[in-house]
This record gives C-alpha cells, structure tokens and sequence, in this order.
C-alpha cells in the first residue's frame, strides 16, 4: 500500500471525535442508579479493586480515582462514575474510560445501558485490543525445578490466546502471556532474595511479553514442561478480562511468596468472572498445582471450566521421545555420529532415505544445543563444531515434514494432591504395638503418582509424624525439608553426568529405640543413580548426618536404594543405610510400598530399621 | 499475536529512513543484544522462578536510546530472531518448523508465499553457515546476520507478499 495513503489513513484515524454527551444522564444520577443496585459493594466491583480483608492489595496510587479508594469502595465508584463524564480531549489516553475500561464494561452491564456513559475513543486501548486480538484465554503450569528452592513448587502465567488469519493456528508462539512475577533486583544476594520474598520486600506487578520468551527460557532452557490449560469463557467474560488486564498494566503488588504470589493472583484475576473462588482458604500458602486441580473440577454456566488441555514439552522430553520413535537402525546411526561425527560420510548414513536422514539431524539437531547449553566448555566447543556441520548436511537436501511419535503423560492436575493427613497401626519391636498419625503440608515423596513433576525425586516440606503407644505420645520425626533426586537421564546419548543428590532438615527421635532422645539433623549426600527397563531405579548417596545439638553424634553413611514402579497400583522403595559415627555405627533399612493409583488416597506398608524394628500399615489422605 | 503497527509505521516510514530497519541499527537502538535470559544468582545460570522480573524490558528499556526505530514488524522480528535463534537456526536448516512459520507471521507473509520465502532463507543461510568464522561468532551476532539477509528478502523480492515490507 502507497505510503501517503497509509498516512493518510493514520491522520484521519488520530483524529478524536467530538464528545458523544449521554443525553439523559448525569453523572449524580448514574450514581445514585448505582446505589439503588448496592454496586459499591458487589462482589464483581471489589474483585476488580482487587480487594482483601476490606483494602486493596494494590500498591499503585494511579489505581485509585478517589484518594480514598483504596480502602472505600464506594467512593471509588462514585469517583469512577464521575471520570467516566470527563471531558473529551485529543489525547485521551488519561481518560478514565480509557483508563479503566473494565470497570466501564462492567458498569454498563450492571446498569444494563450500554449508553449510560458518554462515548470516549480511546485509541490506545483499541490498538492493543487488536493487536492481542484474544479469542480465548489459558492458564499455563510450568512445571517445578529443583535448581531453585523458589521453583520447587512450579510456575503459572496466563495466556491470551489470538485468533488470526495469519497465524499458524497450532503454535501458541505469538500469543501474549502474562506473568506475575516480583521485582527482584539483578545483584540480590540469597539471604535477601528468601527474606523480602517471604516478608514482602518485593514488589511485582503484571508483566506481559510474547509466551515464545517463555517457552524458550522454560521449556528450552530450564527443561520443564508447560501444560495448558484453556479456559471455556465467553466472550463478553474475554473482552471483561482483557479490560481488566490493561487497568493492571504497570500497577503495584506485594509480593509474598506463600500467599501473594503467581497463584494467589492469576486465582484472582480468573475469580472476576466466576461465581465461587478458585483457592480454597484454609491453607496458609497458595500453589500452582493447587489451581489447576481446582479449575479442573470446575463448571462454569454448566460446563467445564476447562476446555483444552496441551503439553509443551521440555528440549530433553522432546530429544527422548525422537530417540524411540526412530527404528533401531535410525537409532545405531545416531549414537556412532555422536560418538564420532565422521560417521556421518559411512555408508550407514549415507544409504538412509531422506526422511531417515530428516529425522536423525532433527534429533541431533537438539541433542548437540542441549549441550551447548548443559555441557562443560570443551563440549560445548565440540557441540558446535558438530552443529555446524550438520546444518550444512541438512541444508544440502530439500525440506521435508517429519512425523513423531507422540507420548501421552499425566496432566499436572492428576497428580497426587500434596498435603497429607494419615494414620497407621503397627508393631515395634521396642514398644509393642504403635499409631502413627502423619501431616504433611507438601509435596510429594518418592511413591507418589507422577505426573508433571521431575521422575524419580523427592520433595516434601513439614511432614510431621507422631507416634503413640501404650498411653506415650512422642514426635517420631518432623521434616522441615527433605529433598531427593535422582537425576537420571534416561537417554543413553548423554554420558551420566548428572549427580543425584539429596538435603534434608529433620527433628527426629535418634533411632527407632527410644522416645525421648529428639535431636535435630541435617542430611546432605551427593551421588548417582541409574535406571533399568523404564522402571527399575537404582542409586548409591554417599551422605553426611550432622546432628546440630550434639556434634559427636554425626555421621557419615551411604544411602543405597532401589525404587521399583510395578503398576499404577503399586511402587516400593527399599533402601539400606550402613552409618559410622565417632561412638557408633548402625546400619537403617527401610522398605515403603504404596497401593492404588487415586489422587486422594493410597495404602502404604512400611517396614523400618534402626536399632529395632518396626512394620506398618498406614492409610492416608491427601487434599 | 498479529503484530500490527500500520498506524504508528505509517509516519515511521515517511519520515525516517528504510535503514532503519536493519540490523545495525535495531541491535545498536534498541539493545536486542541485550536481552538476558533471566538473572543469575551468585554466578548460576541464568534461571527463571515465579519469584522473578518481567521478562525482556528492563534490559531493552535501559539500552533503547532510539525510541521510534524499536517497534513495528521489523523489530519484533529481529528481537524474536536475537531470542530464539537456535531453534531458527535449526527450523531453517530443516526448511520447516514453529519458530520459522512465527517469524515470517510477524513479517506478515502470506502464506502461500512462504515456501518460496524460505526456499531463499535457506539459500542466504547455508551461505553464511559456510563461512569460516561462523563458529566464532556469538549467538546475537548470528542473530543479526541472520535477521540481517531475512530483512534484505522480505524487503527487495517478497515486498508484496510480506505486509511488514
């Protein structure tokens, strides 16, 4: 199109309109309308101010029309009405209707007149309506990460969905996502990253980019999955979010870690146009999991809640599937080129068809970025080197689509529920007969169902037990943290670099022999695990036990386990101990089985070792 | 998302010159060589956690010095090159994937041309993997002679096929 035309177009466009005066209306009466339908202090009207325990939790002064409307939401909504009959001007990006469009959507509906308030044109807004053009709105969990304590429990953006002629319709790429994340600053050392997250020293606020920033950084380089979640809405509830969306562009949260965080938000931001909250209250932290098992079994206006779901898979999930989708001899071809590039003019490459050739540079492809990303210098030298050279392979013939297969795995929201509350009944050869009740308030231990989490790891927090017999009741142990993983790779292209490695922070009774001898204990270990046929897992962590309150009772040892997935309906984990310290030396056995596959509930028999012995059989809930 | 920029590129066009819209000044303008994945904690990779900065602007916004030039199709497209660009790299070689279909969508190129479109990136592409110093350049500089011979396509031969041009 001539360029003087498309400026022309641009000048007679950026004109502004004369002010459409409403006629009827004054601002006074629309209140007093307002009034007579107690909106001041209707549920939707305090979602959108984003109001908790009678204040808004936003920090940003330019929210608020009123001076008082962070904490009086009837003043806010006079005050709101009353901007919405300003002035005209040629600039009205200031406008309070183009400010605060949401509100001004949800004030014609509740008013039930969609010209109740004058017509302002606010360019700006529309421009970026458009240029998001959203047909439909997802919630994404990434998932955890265990190279970051603030990671463990995963992540959650938002994303607005376009429709475009355009566009490949599969790939979310473009896509605009939202992100609520705090303001941390570039140099913030650990102790003041975990202080002010936890205490609130951060602010955070709505970020929006395009979702291949984050697909890139998750999925490509972090290797965690994101799973999305599309939500079933109208669009009317699209056009209300999308509003609200640019009201919150730069505004001012508090960040808080446990209960002011990704979830917390996005919770409430998705709760404006729904009738019953998304998180439940009685817990002291909100979690991304918990929003997706709590949308899942959601209907809204009769339907489900959710839509759609679809997974983007990790760079390394993505490389072990392409490697058993290949035929055996695709397979040979691929690790003797890793071993030696060379391989690449034998004739066992060389006689492939052009799919075969296709497919094994497409996986190699990944494989030599993984490690330009993970690998130590030298292999990164190499990695590239190799690329290279079979980017130029690849380039000497023409394009051609591949076809993988596909893996299906759980979604995140069928995951176990992760706090715990059990009871088990049992014998111990030191006290006779024995109960134990166990409380755990997250996550997930080694016999957990898994679904969207890291295979093969361990990550529970405050998991109490206490133990009674004959008419003693004792703390048998109380973890404050106990993480394990077991890092294997399971893609024999990469040499097994990866360590296993375990923490944990316990008070717990010195052995299963006394009641009274509490002492509180760090775990550490580094070491190395392996895995045979899909489900057998083996691992030896060499660990050191130190205990804090008596020094000449730490030891080392080496933790030796076994974890065996027979079925759904079954897994068990046997691991032996032997441990010498500066008096003594003992050998722990501990054998854990779990039965069923349900989210909420599962059977366990367990058999332990430590100076005496006790066996178990313990039934549990999980919410 | 349909990046759509005709107001504001209309007046951009008319009154700057078409320069612009290459790499020499979009990297050096608008600090698209500066994008960091994520901070970095006490020397770790960069890692990204729900604790965690808004993604891209604060490092482009401190190095933007020529507002104007940092918006519009070609911008986007040289930034989403700069921020993804293994994977285009590999989708090029392949003639075919996500991240080379997204790319020629923020350039606004028709479908129907994008074969053809990408049947002359891979030639310009191949060319430059040929060239020695390919394996000393670093990932923006690969970037932008990347962006750099897609720019010069979209804007000379595919002119009509690609709104953006």
């Amino acid at each position: 199109m001539p360029k003087y035309i498309l400026l022309i177009i641009s000048i007679s466009l950026s004109l502004s309109e004369p002010a459409h005066s409403s006629g009827t209306y004054s601002p006074n009466l629309v209140y007093q309308l307002a009034m007579e339908k107690k909106l001041a202090s209707d549920d939707q009207w305090l979602k959108l101010l984003h109001y908790s325990d009678g204040r808004s939790v936003i920090k940003s002064e330019t929210f608020f029309l009123s001076s008082t409307g962070k904490n009086d939401p009837s003043s806010e909504l006079e005050s709101t009405i009353k901007g919405f009959f300003q002035d005209n001007t040629n600039d009205n990006s200031l406008h309070p209707q183009c400010l605060f469009p949401a509100r001004l959507l949800w004030l014609q509906d509740k008013l039930d007149n969609r010209d109740i308030f004058p017509v302002v044109r606010c360019i700006k807004f529309e421009q970026w309506k458009q240029e998001n053009n959203t047909s439909s709105i997802s919630l994404v969990f990434v998932t955890g990460y265990l190279g970051n304590p603030a990671s463990f429990f995963g992540h959650l953006l938002m994303k607005f969905n376009s429709s475009s002629s355009h566009e490949d319709p599969d790939s979310p790429l473009l896509d605009s996502s939202i992100n609520f994340g705090a303001n941390t600053g570039p140099q913030d050392n650990p102790l003041k990253y975990v202080t002010y997250g936890l205490f609130g020293g951060y602010n955070a606020m709505m970020a929006e980019s395009q979702y291949y920033s984050h697909e890139y950084g998750y999925a490509e380089n972090e290797q965690r999955e994101l799973w999305e979640y599309k939500l079933d809405l109208t669009e009317d509830e699209i056009d209300l979010l999308v509003a609200h969306l640019w009201e919150l562009k730069g505004k001012k949260f508090t960040y808080y870690f446990l209960n002011g965080n990704c979830a917390t938000q996005m919770a409430k931001f998705i709760e404006i146009i729904l009738n019953e909250p998304i998180l439940v209250s009685f817990q002291a932290w909100d979690m991304p999991l918990d929003i997706f098992k709590s949308i899942s079994n959601i209907y809204h206006d009769g339907r489900p809640l959710v839509k759609s779901i679809s997974k983007r898979e990790s760079k390394f999930a993505r490389i072990y599937r392409k490697l058993f989708s290949l035929e055996k001899n695709e397979r040979l071809v691929v690790k003797g080129i890793v071993d030696n590039i060379d391989k690449l003019k034998t004739d066992a490459y060389r006689h492939l068809s052009i799919v075969e050739k296709a497919r094994i540079l497409d996986l190699l492809f990944d494989y030599y970025e993984l490690i330009s990303v993970d690998g130590s210098e030298l292999e990164k030298v190499v990695a590239k080197q190799n690329k290279r050279i079979l980017l130029l392979e690849r380039l000497s013939f023409q394009p051609i689509d591949i076809e993988w297969d596909t893996v299906e795995t759980n979604p995140p929201h069928l995951a176990q529920n992760p706090q715990k509350l059990g009871v088990s009944f049992g014998y111990s050869t030191e006290f006779g007969a024995i109960g134990t009740v166990s409380i755990r308030a997250a996550y997930y231990d080694f016999l957990a169902l898994e679904a969207a989490r890291f295979k093969n790891s361990n990550a529970t927090f405050f998991d109490v037990n206490i133990r009674f017999s004959d008419d003693k009741v004792w703390l048998q142990k109380f973890d404050i943290l106990n993480l394990t993983t077991l890092n294997i790779l399971q893609v024999d292209l990469f040499e097994e670099k990866k360590f296993a490695w375990q923490t944990r922070l316990a008070v717990e009774q010195q052995d299963l022999s006394c009641r009274s001898c509490e002492a509180v204990r760090w775990y550490g270990g580094v070491g190395k695990a392996v895995q045979f046929f899909d489900n057998i897992s083996i691992y030896a962590i060499p660990e050191v036990m130190l205990d804090i309150g008596n020094i000449k009772d730490s030891a080392i040892g080496a933790g030796l386990g076994l974890l065996y997935t027979s079925s759904e309906n079954w897994k068990t984990h046997f691991k032996v101990t032997p441990r010498a310290g500066i008096d003594n030396n003992d050998i722990l056995l501990s054998w854990d089985n779990r039965f069923g596959n349900e989210q909420d509930w599962d059977i366990r028999l367990n058999f332990e070792h430590h100076k005496a012995s006790d066996i178990s059989l313990s039934f549990s809930r999980y919410f | 998302m349909k990046i759509t920029f005709k107001l504001v590129l209309a007046v951009v066009l008319l009154f700057s010159s078409t320069s612009n819209v290459f790499a020499s000044n979009l990297w050096k303008e608008c600090g698209i060589g500066h994008w960091v994945m994520g901070p970095t904690w006490h020397g770790l990779p960069a890692i990204t956690t729900n604790l965690v900065w808004d993604l891209g602007t604060t490092a482009t916004t401190s190095h933007i010095s020529t507002p104007e030039i940092c918006a519009g199709p070609f911008w986007a497209a040289a930034r989403f090159i700069n921020n993804t660009y293994p994977l285009i790299e590999e989708d090029t070689a392949q003639g075919s994937g996500e991240h080379l279909i997204a790319m020629l969508d923020i350039l606004e190129c028709d479908s129907s041309a994008q074969p053809a479109i990408i049947n002359d990136i891979r030639s310009g592409f191949a060319q430059s993997v040929t060239q020695p110093n390919y394996l000393k350049m670093s990932q923006s500089e690969k970037a932008e002679a990347y962006y750099n011979m897609v720019a010069d396509n979209v804007n000379t031969k595919y002119s009509a096929q690609c709104d953006a041009a």
